[in-house]
């Protein structure tokens, strides 16, 4: 997805005599980036392409051979790459609301002044800097785990019993841990938007009659609008693949009930060894990712210009 | 009628008091100015007219009513901020009616009123653009429009001009003299420059390390001041002072001894100052001659600055004093000159050893009827 982001502003240039000049010297200085770009983007990417042509499953690579759109007919009629999708589609807009909503609301608490305000800052980001396999693990065995987990023994200690999180809400569970990692970026970047908003601006809008309410809806949201906007538009591409947080947790499971699009691509060419097909469901999945990056791309972009 | 009138106001921050107790009385339709240097507290006395700082102690009265813990929206003020603080995502006709807004007025009638204002203002043709299109001098005029839709009891300016160019800030001076003068509403404007100071008040407050140093009108702060603080502040270029000796104490005037031995009776009441005293000689640059037929004093011409109407020479006399004297655009001195300087008492002022003004003993013809000082008299605090 990122690679039509920095390939396009290249073909936009306009063929005008100066600028042509001014190419043909600057194109040695950039070469190398570009070079480097090349060889990490495009040469993957049309490998993908190539193999997604292919039959070529590894337990039996010999019989490798060109099958022209098989894999796509095949994944595309596999219940299981839809529900993948779906899942997909759950996970980052679950997970986007939570943070950017939270993200806000606690953004304007660390703006007020109160005291141990840079320590809780800290706290309140730390989760941030763990990876994500670790706070997965911490999660699991630490938090919600049905017998040893912090959560059952509380719920247990108030005679609610425990609840099997990865068992019988799986989806929830990757849903609240991915969230507890992205928090953190929400907040920081909402927090310092909502540091550079004029102060003038505020004790304007008390002086016009606005309670915190107003405040908020009408002066803080709008001030923030263009921070939400990029704050989206990362966390989107991050949480299209999400990985390492279903792999340590639930593998996918119960059934398929967690397994997103990286997942899914994951099982076809790890565990059942059809990179042919797995390439093909990546293809898919960056065709995906580029649509939305598009359109995000537009709308930061707008917001950008207001 | 909209009156302010603040007791004994005080403002204290966990350790340092910013306001040491200020009594104001602000009439109807009053334009009043705070000045003061960077910190003396003449902003936090604004905010907390408007509301936005809260009073440590003291009493804030609007219109007779104690006002203290009345929310800002409710004071029946508008406050015009120093960056203006318009609302960028929104139009200039929603910036205005953003407290009708609020007020939940419809939206046929908040846009009447906008435009109403816009009007007032020759701000019609911009009533759909976003603050960031605007000029400075245009958000300007959109920040008072804000206000005005609100049809305040008083008008607060914090510093409002101090973010235009010169140019426009002369031309936004004339316009809020205007007004004030079609409104007829009572403003309170903060500043620290002395000419929106001078020009704008009815009445000007100067404010030093939150404590009032003089109430009065323009000309009587200028004629007038109340003590050296006061003398050097209003006026510009600075008022020269120098060390002098009280030589001999009459009802007509008293005779000084300047450093060079000279000697000049400035026309103010006996009393305060007895004979052998030291005190201070304060004349502005505008008052101070080079004459050669008169000379009070010589000095040496350190730097000549040609303005093109006025000349200013800085001259260092004896005593190691350097004074300011103003004078005509073709005046020929130059540096390194030794010119004479005429003295004329009638124009000095004399400052106690405290610093406290001597009176004199006459007004000037200018602040003698309707001068505010009398009406409200302060604690001297020297």
């Amino acid at each position: 997805m990122s690679s039509s982001v920095v390939v396009r502003p290249e073909h936009k240039t306009p063929p005008s005599r100066p600028q042509t000049t001014r190419q043909v010297s600057t194109l040695p200085l950039v070469a190398p980036s570009v070079i480097a770009l090349l060889l990490w983007m495009i040469v993957p990417l049309v490998m993908t392409i190539w193999f997604s042509f292919q039959r070529y499953n590894l337990l039996n690579p010999d019989a490798q051979k060109f099958i022209g759109i098989d894999n796509f007919t095949f994944i595309l009629s596999d219940p299981g790459f839809w529900i993948s999708i779906g899942t997909t589609i759950i996970l980052v807009v679950a997970v986007l609301v939570i943070t950017i909503g939270l993200g806000t609301l606690l953004a304007v608490l660390f703006d007020q002044d109160f005291w141990g305000q840079g320590i809780a800052r800290v706290l309140a980001i730390s989760p941030f800097f763990v990876m994500p396999t670790v706070s997965a693990l911490i999660w699991k065995n630490m938090l919600m785990h049905p017998v040893n987990g912090l959560f059952a023994q509380i719920t247990r200690g108030l005679g609610l019993g425990a609840i099997d999180w990865f068992a019988d809400f799986p989806l929830l569970a990757i849903i609240i841990i991915v969230s507890w990692e992205w928090l953190p970026f929400a907040l920081l970047i909402l927090l310092t938007a909502i540091q550079s908003l004029d102060h003038e601006q505020l004790e304007a809008a008390r002086m016009d009659g606005a309670n915190p309410i107003a405040l908020f809806r009408f002066v803080m949201l709008p001030h923030l609008s263009r921070a939400i906007a990029v704050v989206a538009m990362i966390e989107t591409i991050f949480f299209l693949t999400i990985f390492a947080e279903i792999f340590v947790t639930t593998g996918g499971g119960p059934g398929l009930a967690t397994t997103n699009l990286a997942y899914y691509i994951f099982l076809k060419a790890l565990l059942e060894f059809d990179v042919g097909g797995a390439s093909a469901g990546g293809l898919i999945a960056v065709i995906l990712a580029n649509i939305v990056a598009i359109f995000l791309m537009r709308s930061v972009a707008r917001n950008l210009d207001t | 009628m909209s009156t302010v009138t603040l007791r004994d106001i005080h403002k204290r921050y966990t350790d340092v008091e910013i306001i040491k107790g200020v009594d104001l009385e602000i009439d109807d339709r009053e334009f009043v100015v705070f000045v003061g240097p960077s910190g003396c507290g003449k902003s936090t006395l604004l905010r907390m007219i408007a509301g936005l700082e809260e009073i440590s102690a003291g009493d804030l009265l609007i219109d007779g009513e104690k006002v203290n813990d009345v929310p800002p929206d409710k004071r029946g003020l508008a406050m015009v901020f120093q960056t203006y603080a318009l609302y960028p995502h929104m139009t200039v006709a929603e910036n205005m009616a953003f407290s009708l807004r609020l007020a939940g007025i419809s939206k046929q009638q908040r846009y009447e009123k906008a435009r109403d204002v816009a009007r007032i203002l020759q701000l019609e043709a911009l009533l759909n653009r976003k603050p960031k299109e605007l000029s400075g001098g245009q958000r300007q005029r959109v920040a008072i429009g804000r206000a005005l839709v609100r049809n305040p009891k008083v008008f607060l300016f914090d510093e409002p001009l101090s973010n235009l160019d010169a140019a426009l800030r002369v031309q936004m001076r004339i316009e809020l003299a205007g007004l004030h003068d079609s409104l007829q509403s009572t403003m309170i404007y903060v500043t620290h420059d002395q000419v929106e100071a001078m020009t704008l008040a009815d009445k000007i407050v100067v404010l030093q390390g939150g404590i009032v140093e003089q109430v009065g009108s323009p000309l009587e702060l200028y004629h007038h001041p109340r003590n050296l603080f006061v003398a050097g502040f209003i006026g510009s270029p600075r008022m020269n002072f120098l060390a002098v000796t009280v030589s001999s104490v009459n009802d007509s005037g008293t005779i000084v001894k300047l450093p060079s031995d000279a000697r000049v009776t400035i026309p103010v009441e006996p009393g305060s100052i007895s004979v052998g005293d030291s005190a201070t000689l304060g004349i502005r640059p505008e008052h101070l001659r080079v004459d050669q037929t008169n000379a009070t004093i010589m000095g040496d011409v350190l730097v000549v600055e040609r303005l093109g109407g006025e000349t200013y020479l800085y001259v260092k006399v004896a005593g190691g004093e350097t004074l300011t004297v103003q004078t005509d655009g073709d005046n020929m001195s130059q540096m390194h000159d030794r010119i004479p300087i005429h003295i004329n008492g009638n124009l000095c002022h004399l400052f106690d050893a405290n610093g406290a003004a001597i009176p004199k003993t006459y007004r000037h013809h200018l602040t003698q009827n309707g001068s505010h000082e009398q009406q409200h008299p302060h604690k001297l605090n020297y």
